[in-house]
């Protein structure tokens, strides 16, 4: 193979899906080495959620950087509506141009209304350098 | 174009969902050629389907190989919760680490508690070598 995409991923849990509606970190990708100019960069994500008690909605989120208080992206937050104690395939895809080198990306959830964990069974997060 | 990445894809449903619980492919893509180190391979996939009579749940499960007896990719099923008679959309992400040539990939469905078929209706798995 000539060429390849540079890429990162990670299917690794950081943290479990908590009891209360506190923004969590639950993919982070290793660092994704950009090219320094205005590269795009392709993300992707997916999860599968089992609703905690009195959950009714997710809220999901993608931060530059490996925590919640990077910048985030897109133009406001991806909330979908739920039913407590169901299960949700939920992924989606959004573009980055950050024009930095060297950056993190952190998928974050919130479960509005929630008071007893959620379960996240699996999911991912990816991102490459278009 | 300068330069291709290695993909493969299809919307050609390989089979019926049945009137039961068993777990049933649905696409098949490969074989791949893949470069012998720890390449990365991402999939897309998604699916609108009717959900069968007595179904409560709809699982979906990524293989490697062309039957039910490929290694699943991903950490556990992904399930979603539904009711009978609904027409959903489900769609996903994932990646896998192959340290192979050659293999093809699969896409099954589960339709738990299904006592009567359920009917695929649409969709595509597509897998891309980063």
């Amino acid at each position: 193979m000539g060429v390849r995409f540079a890429s990162e991923f990670s299917n690794t849990i950081a943290n479990l899906l908590p009891s209360s509606a506190t923004n969590t970190a639950i993919y982070i990708t290793p660092p994704l080495t950009l090219a320094a100019d205005n590269a795009q960069v392709y993300i992707a994500w997916f999860t599968c959620i089992v609703t905690g008690t009195g959950t009714t909605s997710l809220v999901f989120q993608i931060y530059r950087f490996a925590t919640i208080s990077g910048l985030k992206i897109g133009a406001q937050s991806w909330a979908q509506t739920v039913v407590a104690g169901n299960t949700y395939l939920v992924s989606g895809s959004y573009i980055d141009q950050p024009g930095a080198a060297d950056l993190y990306y952190t998928l974050a959830v919130i479960q509005n209304g929630v008071s007893a964990a959620g379960t996240l069974s699996d999911g991912c997060l990816l991102a490459f350098v278009l | 174009m300068g330069v291709r990445f290695g993909t493969l894809s299809t919307k050609v449903a390989q089979n019926a969902l049945p009137a039961n619980a068993t777990e049933t492919v649905i696409y098949i893509v490969g074989p791949m050629i893949l470069a012998t180190d720890s390449v990365a391979v991402l999939f897309h996939w998604f699916i609108t389907l009717v959900v069968g009579t007595g179904t409560t749940v709809i699982a979906v499960r990524m293989r490697r190989g062309t039957t039910t007896a490929g290694g699943l990719i991903g950490a556990s099923n992904w399930s979603q919760t539904v009711a009978a008679g609904q027409t959903i959309c489900m769609a996903g992400v994932y990646f896998d680490v192959f340290f192979a040539s050659v293999t093809s990939y699969c896409l099954t469905v589960t339709q738990t508690g299904a006592s009567g078929a359920g009917t695929v209706q649409d969709g595509t798995l597509a897998a891309f070598i980063l």
